[in-house]
C-alpha cells in the first residue's frame, strides 16, 4: 500500500513537473512569437504664432511618423500599432510633455533651444498656464514655454526629439549627465547636438528604414538623406541604453532601467553622424 | 427659330475669345516656383535689417534649374562611385519597397533608389565595424584623391576642383577606440556658385579603401525658367516676415549683416506641385556676439525670386 502510494506520488510529481515544464516552454514560445505591441504619442508644432516667428513642420513630421508606423504594422508580421495621443500646435504644452503617459515611441517636433549651461529646452508655442500668450511678454526663456532638460523625465521606450540642440552639451559634463538623467525607462533618445533643419519627409524615411535596419541606423540614415548642410554642420546623435544599439522594430524589448539606477549601462549609441 | 439660336451664339463668341485670352495670359504670367527652404528647429530672436552699406549683387535676373531625374543614369553613377559595373546592380524584389523606395542589390550589398528623385542611398552594416588606428587608414588627402578619381565620370567638369571635405568616424568597437571609416563630403557647385539645401555626395571608405557608404544626392540639372530677383526693399520685407533660414544656434547680443551674395538652393525632395528644382537664393553673411562675448558668424538663406 505504502509502495503503491509512493509510486503514485512519484507519478503525480512527474506529471506536475512535466506540466510546469510544458507550460514554461509554451510561455516562452508565446513570448518569442508574441506580437510586438507598439504605441506612440506625438507632440508636434507647426504654428509658433505667439512668438511671431515663422512656422515649422513639427505637426507634419509627427503625422508622417504615425503614417510610417502604420505602414510598418501593415507590412511586417507580428506588429500591432496604435497611437495613444496626438497633440498638435497649441495642444502641446510643457506640462503635457512632462506628464505624457508611457508609450513605445514618443516624438516631439518643433523648436528646441539651448537654455543655459546646464539645460536645453523644448520650446513650445502655448504657455502651460495663464492668460498671457505672447512670448515677448512672457520672456522667451519663461518656464511656461520651455521644458528644460532638468525638468524632464521620459518614461517612454524610444524618444525622438526632432528639434535643435537637445543632445548638445557644449562640453559640459553636467549638462551631459542632465541629458542622460531624462532617461527613465528609455532605451534610445534620438536627436541632434547642433542646429538642425525640419523636413517632415525625414520621418517617412526614418520609419521606412526601420523595416530593415536597426532603429539606430534608421535614424542616422534618414538624417544623412534629409538634413540640410548649410554653413555649419548638423550633428545627429543617439544616447541611451547600451544594450539597445541593435534594437529592431520587429522585436519587443523591455524598458531600460533608469539612468540614475545604472549610469554605466548608458552611453552614446553608434557614432555621431555629421552632415556637412 | 433656328437662325435666332445661331444669332445668340454669335454674341457668345467675343465672350469665349475673351476668356481664352485671359487664360492664355494667365498661362504666360504663371508664377515661378519657389524653393522650400528647410527652417531650423530652433528659435533665435533676430531682427534682421539689410544695411545700406551692404549692396545686393548686380545681377537682377537668374535661372531656376530643374533636376534631371533618370533612375537608370543614377544607377550608372552609383556603379561608378561604388567601383562596380552597372550590370552588377540588380533590382531586388522586396516586400519593403514602396512607390518611392525600391531596393537593388550589388555584389557588396543592397542600395535604395528613390524613384521620384533618382537619389541613391547605400550603407554597409556599421554595427560590427572594427576600429583601427588612424595611421592604418588612407590619409585624408588620399581619400580625397580616391574620391576625385571616382567622380571623373559623374562630375567631369568639377571632378578636379569640386570642394571635398574629409571626416573620420571614430568610436569604440568593443575592444578599442579608433577610426571606423572615413567620409568624403562632395559639394558640387552651379555656375560657380555654392549650392545650399540637399545637393551632395557622401562617400565613405573603410581601411582598405572599400566603399562602405554612398549617398548620391545629386542629379544634373537643366534650365527651367528665367526669373527676376527681389529688390533690396522686397528682400527686407521677406526678412521682416521671418521667412528665411539662419544658421544661428544661440541668442546674439549684437549682430549685423555684413555682405550679400547669390547662391543656389536645391530642394531636398520633390515639392507638392511636382517640382524638383534648384533655385537662386541670397546668402546674407553676418557677425554677432554671443552671451559669452565671443564673435559668431552666421549666414541667412533667403529666397531671391521676386
Amino acid at each position: 500500500m505504502g509502495k503503491t502510494l509512493h509510486f503514485m506520488q512519484r507519478h503525480i510529481k512527474k506529471g506536475i513537473v512535466s506540466f510546469l515544464a510544458a507550460a514554461m516552454i509554451l510561455s516562452a514560445a508565446s513570448s518569442a512569437f508574441a506580437a510586438n505591441a507598439i504605441t506612440s504619442g506625438f507632440a508636434g508644432i507647426n504654428n509658433y504664432g505667439n512668438c511671431g516667428h515663422a512656422d515649422r513642420a513639427g505637426v507634419n513630421y509627427c503625422n508622417n511618423f504615425h503614417a510610417g508606423l502604420t505602414n510598418i504594422r501593415l507590412s511586417l508580421n507580428g506588429i500591432t500599432y496604435s497611437r495613444s495621443y496626438n497633440w498638435s500646435n497649441n495642444e502641446v504644452t510643457t506640462t503635457k510633455i512632462a506628464n505624457a503617459s508611457q508609450v513605445t515611441f514618443f516624438v516631439y517636433s518643433g523648436h528646441g533651444v539651448i537654455a543655459d549651461t546646464t539645460n536645453n529646452a523644448l520650446h513650445v508655442n502655448q504657455p502651460s498656464s495663464g492668460a498671457t500668450l505672447s512670448h515677448a511678454t512672457l520672456g522667451e526663456s519663461s518656464y511656461l514655454i520651455n521644458l528644460k532638460t532638468t525638468s524632464t523625465s521620459f518614461p517612454h521606450k524610444y524618444v525622438v526629439l526632432y528639434t535643435c540642440n537637445q543632445l548638445m552639451n557644449g562640453g559640459s559634463t553636467t549638462k551631459e549627465a542632465n541629458i542622460f538623467k531624462m532617461l527613465n525607462g528609455t532605451r534610445m533618445l534620438f536627436g541632434f547636438a547642433s542646429q538642425m533643419y525640419l523636413d517632415s519627409r525625414e520621418a517617412t524615411l526614418f520609419t521606412q528604414n526601420m523595416k530593415s535596419q536597426t532603429l539606430l541606423n534608421a535614424f542616422f540614415n534618414a538624417a544623412k538623406r534629409y538634413q540640410t548642410a548649410n554653413s555649419t554642420p548638423v550633428i545627429a546623435r543617439v544616447m541611451g541604453y547600451k544594450l539597445a544599439a541593435n534594437d529592431y522594430i520587429t522585436t519587443q524589448y523591455a524598458y531600460a532601467p533608469s539612468y540614475l539606477s545604472s549610469p554605466s549601462s548608458f552611453g552614446y549609441l553608434g557614432n555621431d553622424v555629421t552632415i556637412s | 427659330m433656328k437662325e435666332k439660336g445661331l444669332f445668340r451664339y454669335q454674341y457668345m463668341i467675343p465672350v469665349l475669345l475673351t476668356v481664352a485670352l485671359a487664360l492664355a495670359l494667365a498661362g504666360c504670367t504663371k508664377a515661378p516656383p519657389h524653393p522650400t527652404i528647410a527652417k531650423p528647429g530652433n528659435e533665435v530672436d533676430l531682427n534682421l535689417t539689410l544695411p545700406e552699406t551692404v549692396s545686393l549683387p548686380a545681377e537682377t535676373k537668374g535661372t531656376i534649374y530643374e533636376s534631371v531625374v533618370d533612375p537608370e543614369a543614377s544607377l550608372e553613377r552609383a556603379a561608378a562611385l561604388l567601383g562596380v559595373s552597372k550590370s552588377d546592380i540588380h533590382r531586388k524584389e522586396n516586400t519593403n519597397d514602396t512607390e518611392k523606395y525600391v531596393a537593388y542589390t550589388f555584389p557588396d550589398g543592397e542600395l535604395t533608389l528613390e524613384q521620384d528623385t533618382g537619389y541613391i542611398m547605400y550603407n554597409a552594416d556599421f554595427s560590427g565595424m572594427a576600429a583601427y588606428d588612424e595611421s592604418e587608414f588612407p590619409s585624408d588627402d588620399e581619400i580625397e584623391t580616391m574620391t576625385r578619381e571616382r567622380l571623373q565620370t559623374i562630375l567631369p567638369d568639377q571632378a578636379d576642383t569640386v570642394r571635398i571635405e574629409v571626416s573620420s568616424s571614430t568610436g569604440w568597437d568593443g575592444e578599442r577606440d579608433g577610426v571606423k571609416y572615413k567620409t568624403a563630403h562632395v559639394h558640387p557647385t552651379m555656375d560657380g556658385k555654392a549650392v545650399y539645401g540637399v545637393y551632395r555626395i557622401r562617400l565613405s571608405f573603410d581601411r582598405d579603401g572599400n566603399v562602405v557608404e554612398l549617398y548620391l544626392l545629386y542629379n544634373p540639372v537643366e534650365a527651367k525658367t528665367d526669373v527676376s530677383f527681389k529688390s533690396a526693399q522686397k528682400l527686407q520685407e521677406t526678412l521682416s516676415a521671418g521667412d528665411y533660414a539662419a544658421s544661428v544656434d544661440q541668442a546674439l547680443q549684437s549682430y549685423a549683416i555684413t555682405s550679400a551674395e547669390l547662391a543656389y538652393y536645391m530642394d531636398a525632395d520633390v515639392n507638392e506641385a511636382g517640382d524638383f528644382c534648384m533655385y537662386p537664393v541670397y546668402i546674407l553673411k553676418g557677425t554677432g556676439t554671443d552671451r559669452t562675448g565671443e564673435t559668431q558668424t552666421f549666414d541667412v538663406i533667403v529666397d531671391a525670386i521676386q
